[in-house]
């Protein structure tokens, strides 16, 4: 029964990280005064594929924006290329689409007007869909190294464990 | 049957908290170098340590009244690691907790900047994480002792309350939640604990508390059940979620361009 149980937990545990969704999530960007924040949110999945419309959805600091007094520009670091995106105002909330036409470092860039001028910029990386210009690929010795000994890491835990059972059957109870 | 020579490597608690350990090595290592991006490669290891620390918690909880429905005997193995189950959940918690505020978030003093659900989400976090640390650091046997097994006892039921917080920690904030199939499996899981804590109390009550047969036995755990069910099935509609806040702006966003 034990043995029924390990075997489906670990199933489950394989099938939860299998069936992991990487979903929405949020980025917190300061304004330039640093006064307040605003909590950016991008579809699909905080990273968007070039090529295809992705949604931007700024939740702003603030009590509530008069629409007409937010307005979002968008420039391609590679090429210097700006595009002013039309927004839609709700409560505190800005929201946009656009779609990002290649791979590449793009600057988000956000005007509030309201008592005064809030301006709120965020780098967004675009790694997915259409190829532009080309994205650096940093490496990660120390990453590397990690993946490799963690992993024999846990190798070794579970020939250690499935070597020592009946000795850890013995030991381990109350 | 003998107990051996007590030796680390015989305990079975070493291998549930190593493997931990490494996995948290291997799970850190796997982003970086799949993921370039620092800000979405913080977005997505706080939300892997987040998702692990809930599956360890929640099977360092379930053990224990599924042993009265299994059999005591039958479980007594994986009951002796259920502390290291929980002291897994408190470390990834940690890390969670880590990578989201000095990574994602960029320090303590970027929380001031953050709209009210969120302050207030992660305010239930936190205590749920200070009840988890409390649960951990008490999970020794010399602590055990020190205390007293039944003061121990009550001191861990905090672990409840801990839940109910990081439940509604994670349906404020916790984005994989915008999915129907992850809030289906989520709430199924609730409704199992749910219902085998409750065979678990009425186990423990009967007898000294009330004895009743079988037929008035089920309909009261039915009761019982379906009401804790349905509590946990009307949260949405008196907690606020920021998935329900954006979704309606993303609809708006959608409408203007169709």
């Amino acid at each position: 029964m034990i043995k029924r149980l390990w075997a489906v937990g670990f199933m489950a545990l394989c099938l939860g990280l299998a069936w992991y969704q990487p979903a929405s999530a949020h980025v917190l960007i300061r304004d330039s005064s640093g006064s307040i924040g605003a909590v950016l949110h991008v579809v699909p999945d905080d990273d968007p594929i070039a090529g295809q419309p992705s949604d931007l959805y700024f939740d702003i600091q603030t009590s509530a924006i008069s629409k007409d007094s937010a307005g979002l520009t968008i420039t391609n670091l590679a090429t210097d290329k700006t595009d002013t995106v039309p927004v839609e105002v709700a409560g505190s909330g800005v929201g946009a689409q656009y779609t990002f036409a290649s791979q590449g470092t793009y600057r988000l860039s956000l005007t509030i007007e309201s008592d005064k001028t809030y301006q709120f910029s965020y780098a967004q990386r675009v790694s997915r869909g259409v190829t532009g210009s080309a994205l650096d690929k940093p490496t990660y010795p120390l990453a590397q190294a990690g993946l490799v000994f963690g992993g024999i890491g846990l190798l070794m835990i579970g020939i250690v464990r499935v070597n020592r059972r009946k000795d850890i059957r013995r030991q381990s109870t109350f | 049957m003998n107990k051996p020579q007590y030796h680390l490597t015989y305990n079975a608690r070493f291998y549930v908290l190593a493997s931990s350990l490494s996995l948290s090595v291997v799970t850190a290592s796997y982003l970086r170098l799949n993921i370039a991006g620092d800000q979405l490669y913080y977005i997505r290891l706080q939300q892997v340590f987040g998702l692990l620390c809930l599956l360890y918690w929640y099977a360092a909880l379930i053990i224990s009244p599924l042993g009265y429905v299994l059999g005591k005997a039958r479980l007594k193995r994986l009951e002796f690691s259920r502390r290291a189950i929980g002291v897994s959940a408190a470390y990834f918690a940690v890390l969670h907790v880590g990578v989201a505020l000095w990574g994602q978030l960029g320090g303590l003093d970027e929380i001031a900047l953050l709209p009210t659900l969120f302050k207030w989400s992660l305010g239930l976090g936190a205590a749920a994480l200070l009840i988890l640390l409390l649960m951990a650091v008490t999970s020794f046997d010399a602590v055990v002792r020190f205390m007293t097994f039944k003061r121990w006892k009550w001191l861990h039921r905090l672990v409840y309350i801990g839940l109910i917080l990081v439940v509604l920690h994670v349906w404020m904030i916790g984005t994989h939640l915008e999915y129907m199939s992850v809030r289906w499996l989520a709430f199924a899981m609730l409704a199992l604990l749910s219902g085998l804590e409750t065979i678990r109390v009425y186990k423990r009550a009967k007898g000294r508390l009330f004895d009743f047969n079988k037929s008035e036995t089920i309909i009261i755990f039915a009761t019982i059940w379906a009401t804790i069910v349905i509590v946990i099935a009307s949260m949405p509609a008196f907690v606020q979620s920021y998935h329900a806040r954006h979704d309606g702006g993303h609809a708006v966003s959608e409408a203007r361009h169709d």
